[in-house]
């Protein structure tokens, strides 16, 4: 058997053994670490929802552009600022004592999972109440702990009771998941759901781009739409 | 088995396997097209879970293709 055979059947084996492995899962994906919050918080979760079967906190691909972040929360605030008249600086508690609301909403991925989980949060716009919008603003900023960033309409978080979300499926938002915030960014493509939201800015900047809308991603992300400009 | 029809099996099966690994790749990506195209067959949910799952006897076969093209079929 001569050497370019033999490499060939070594290769043949050994994307036989990774795939093996990837399929039953013994493949670890970068950035996610094995004791993930999530799988610890599964066992707790509600999987049905009036009669609504819902998706695991488990059924999540793990892309976010640094991977799972660990918020420190002695010194987290959720900053609302930018057009507003009096900006905030609110604790994990400050926002947590807002009227909570439930909702089942699904995430769809512009990779093509989606996955259908009852949030519970505040409304955004009980959060930008709280700082009072100015007549002027028309954009919503959202910043996250690792530097992402994406804007939404302020007419679609009001008119949608766009929800920033603290849980999912009865359970804490798990640090792997977004913790301690989530946007509920329903109708839209999963890059507009931000996690680790540390800051909520207020625009009259319509054309901001976040991160992927940087990149080619649309700045709508309707899910009824192409994610592509 | 002979080693022709080994070859010709591999060949089959890339080619089945090659083109259910576009179908589904342009399912997640363009599902308004390939839906209807397959009746419905090939939804977004379906095509991401088939395609996650194709890579490996895509590329096995693939090599294999390779490796008995570079084997010689004694000539009659």
């Amino acid at each position: 058997m001569d050497f370019k055979r033999t490499l060939l059947l070594v290769i043949i084996i050994a994307v036989a053994v990774v795939y093996i492995a990837d399929i039953s899962g013994l493949l670890i994906k970068p950035g996610v670490p094995v004791a993930n919050t999530s799988r610890l918080l599964a066992a707790a979760e509600v999987r049905n929802y009036q009669g609504e079967k819902l998706s695991s906190v488990t059924d999540f691909r793990e892309n976010s552009i640094k991977g799972p972040q660990h918020v420190n929360m002695s010194n987290y605030r959720l900053q609302i600022g930018g057009l507003v008249t009096t900006p905030r600086s609110l604790t994990y508690n400050e926002v947590k004592v807002l009227p909570g609301y439930q909702k089942v909403v699904t995430l769809h991925c512009v990779e093509g999972w989606d996955a259908t989980i009852l949030w519970e949060g505040v409304k955004v716009s009980d959060l930008i109440n709280t700082a009072g919008a100015r007549p002027d603003a028309n954009t919503v900023i959202f910043y996250a702990y690792d530097g992402y960033s994406t804007s939404l309409p302020l007419d679609y978080i009001e008119n949608n009771d766009i929800l920033l979300a603290y849980g999912m499926n009865n359970v804490t938002l798990p640090e792997d998941r977004g913790y301690p915030f989530q946007l509920v960014a329903e109708d839209k493509w999963g890059y507009k759901w931000i996690k680790w939201v540390t800051k909520i800015e207020l625009s009259n900047d319509p054309s901001y781009r976040g991160y992927w809308e940087q990149r080619g991603y649309s700045i709508g992300g309707d899910t009824n739409r192409s994610f592509f400009t | 088995m002979k080693d022709r029809d080994v070859k010709r099996l591999v060949i089959w099966l890339l080619g089945g396997v090659t083109v259910i690994f576009l179908l589904s790749g342009f399912g997640i990506t363009a599902p308004d097209l390939v839906i209807p195209l397959t009746l419905g067959v090939f939804s977004k949910s379906f095509s991401y879970q088939l395609h996650t799952y194709l890579w490996g006897p895509f590329l096995i076969l693939l090599l294999l293709h390779i490796y008995l093209a570079q084997k010689k079929t004694p000539r009659h």
